[in-house]
């Protein structure tokens, strides 16, 4: 091909790519919708429930009204998480409901599986620790990869920590353990982590313990989890408190409670605080 | 006859070179209409349908149609219709047009409080049939900023009308609170002439009991000083009472110029706003369009996600 050919084949591209014009794939409703959903998701983050539940209320009833099922699973799960902060279990259950006994709408197993997690989630609140551990199971039945399996079986270990079971927890945290690194989930990783030392504690196993919450705490450092960084170092300063180092567990107590304070957690800082007391040579 | 010879070799094929490129010009003006077209919805299907309003006022050509708070369409032209009413020409996208019913509502709404002006209608009941092509549909005009001004004077003026028949009440002098103070003052001026005579009785009286007499004595001064304090009291009650009610008028005087004041100024302003709000919005739009079509260029759009809805991550320790 000469020079002009080439040139010619070259213009034509370009007056292609500058006319050109990609049709949208989504439509101005679905745009909306998405619209609303992020917003939600921004406002949940901050802790703005009340407007994060309005604004997936919004995409919800867009999904709605186009019939579209994967939109509308989410934005149900998402309203039931915000309807779970806000305190408002019945409509949580409500709306994961709609997702778990639909018969006129085949709703994806991901969406079953994550309704029927937030859904033994729930019931965990309430402490109705064996109707939580169904759900688990329901939830586990839909869950097809390794992410999701992880953090169900984190779920199974604390429920069974709560029912004092130590050894199946571990052994649920084990699972979690390997599944969630596998999959890549840091954070549940770390979740995994601190299940396995809290059971570890439950044992009294206090220097394993200490371990398994230091993995967890660098874990929950670089993610940034505050919440997360407190349960950890007042995980270990109980195990050092546990071992009658008391001098040792109040820097760590004091750290948590440097942490709490940060993130405004009027509990941790309760707690961290009493433990502190607790440690004062005055106490004893 | 040919006047030059195609000796050069550059002149070799011309024809065909010239061809190629007003060739692909072409192609690449055609490309440029069809997408223009495209993005301006020149190629979508429209259905025709109709409302009738008391006055053409905030509706114009090109005033959006909104459903459900999305564009559907626009207002294509305006007549002056019988009675001296209005009657609007709506273009809708047709694909919405199954949501349109014939007890579907419409009515002029301003998005926000100083939004632009807007044709809002209302989904209809879903036993109703669709509305046809050429159809009408009821109008209602919701109320403006003046108007709502004007209905707040309204309002606002009985009250005021309220105060000052109390204050004035109150200053009258021959009305009930002048003379209770008028009444008291006589009173309190009476007193030390009572306690003169009441002096003298006692001077009178028996001398011998000079205990009782002390007492006496010491009571009456106590009971002197006490109307001294009342006199003095009620003298500061009367003197300070004009000084307050005159206050008082004054600011109901106030109150009534200012919003006197803020009724001019508002609707001095009232009837610039809309026009400034839509210069605002249209240039905010053409901003939109601007940017919106950027992002549909080539190569900006590559790197362009559309947005997507996500389930929130729910931790298994939350």
């Amino acid at each position: 091909m000469n020079k002009t050919g080439v040139f010619c084949i070259a213009f034509c591209l370009l007056l292609a790519g500058c006319g050109g014009y990609k049709e949208p794939t989504l439509s101005d409703a679905q745009l909306k919708a998405a619209e609303f959903n992020q917003k939600a998701e921004s406002a949940f983050k901050k802790g703005s429930y009340r407007r994060a539940l309005n604004l997936y209320n919004e995409a919800l009833n867009i999904n709605r009204s186009m019939e579209n099922i994967d939109g509308t699973a989410i934005n149900l799960i998402n309203a039931a998480s915000a309807y779970r902060k806000l305190g408002d279990k019945e409509k949580a259950h409500k709306y994961l409901d709609e997702i778990l006994n639909a018969s006129a709408v085949a709703y994806r197993p991901a969406h079953i599986s994550d309704a029927a997690f937030l859904k033994a989630l729930l019931y965990l609140d309430e402490g109705k620790h064996d109707t939580a551990k169904d759900w688990t199971d329901r939830s586990l039945s839909s869950c097809g990869d390794s992410q999701c399996q992880g953090k169900i079986y984190n779920l199974k270990g604390r429920i069974e920590l709560l029912k004092r079971d130590a050894v199946s927890a571990i052994t649920y945290g084990n699972k979690g353990l390997s599944l969630n690194k596998a999959g890549g989930d840091e954070a549940e990783t770390a979740n995994s982590l601190r299940l396995i030392a809290e059971a570890k504690a439950a044992k009294s196993e206090y220097t394993e313990a200490i371990k398994f919450y230091e993995d967890a705490f660098l874990i929950d450092k670089k993610l940034e989890a505050g919440r997360k960084i407190s349960m950890d170092l007042i995980g270990i300063a109980d195990m050092l408190f546990k071992q009658k180092m008391c001098g040792d567990a109040v820097k760590y107590y004091q750290r948590a409670l440097s942490v709490s304070k940060g993130l405004g957690d009027e509990e941790g800082v309760k707690e961290a605080a009493g433990m502190i007391k607790k440690c004062s040579p005055d106490s004893n | 006859m040919k006047f030059m010879k195609e000796t050069d070799e550059r002149f070799v094929g011309i024809e065909k070179k010239i061809g190629l490129f007003v060739l692909a010009a072409l192609i690449g003006i055609i490309i440029a209409i069809v997408s223009v077209g495209l993005q301006s919805d020149a190629f979508t299907s429209k259905t025709r349908i109709f409302l009738i309003a008391e006055s053409g006022r905030g509706i114009n050509e090109g005033t959006a149609v909104k459903l459900s708070g999305f564009k559907i369409g626009k207002v294509k032209r305006l007549y002056l219709y019988d009675a001296a009413k209005v009657k609007v020409e709506l273009s809708i996208n047709t694909k919405y047009i199954k949501w349109i019913k014939t007890d579907s509502e419409s009515r002029l709404i301003k998005e926000g409080l100083i939004g632009d002006s807007v044709i809002e209608i209302t989904p209809g009941s879903a036993k109703a049939k669709d509305v046809k092509e050429d159809g009408v549909i009821a109008f209602e005009r919701t109320r403006g900023l003046g108007e709502i001004a004007a209905e707040l004077k309204d309002e606002l003026k009985p009250a005021l009308s309220d105060i000052r028949q109390i204050v004035a009440y109150i200053n009258d002098p021959q009305g009930d609170m002048k003379q209770t103070l008028k009444n008291l003052r006589i009173i309190a001026e009476g007193l030390p002439a009572t306690k003169q005579r009441l002096d003298s009785l006692l001077t009178d009286a028996d001398k011998g009991v000079n205990t009782s007499v002390k007492k006496i004595d010491s009571l009456l001064d106590s009971a002197k000083q006490t109307i001294n304090t009342v006199d003095g009291l009620v003298k500061k009650v009367d003197k300070d009472i004009p000084v307050m009610l005159e206050r008082a008028n004054k600011s109901v005087e106030n109150i009534q110029k200012t919003t006197e004041e803020i009724k001019k100024a508002t609707e001095q302003a009232a009837p610039q706003i809309p026009s400034i709000i839509e210069k605002g919005n249209d240039v905010a739009e053409g901003a939109k369009e601007v940017v919106d079509s950027v992002k549909k260029t080539w190569p900006v759009r590559l790197f362009i996600k559309n947005p997507e809805e996500k389930t929130l991550k729910v931790d298994s320790y939350e």
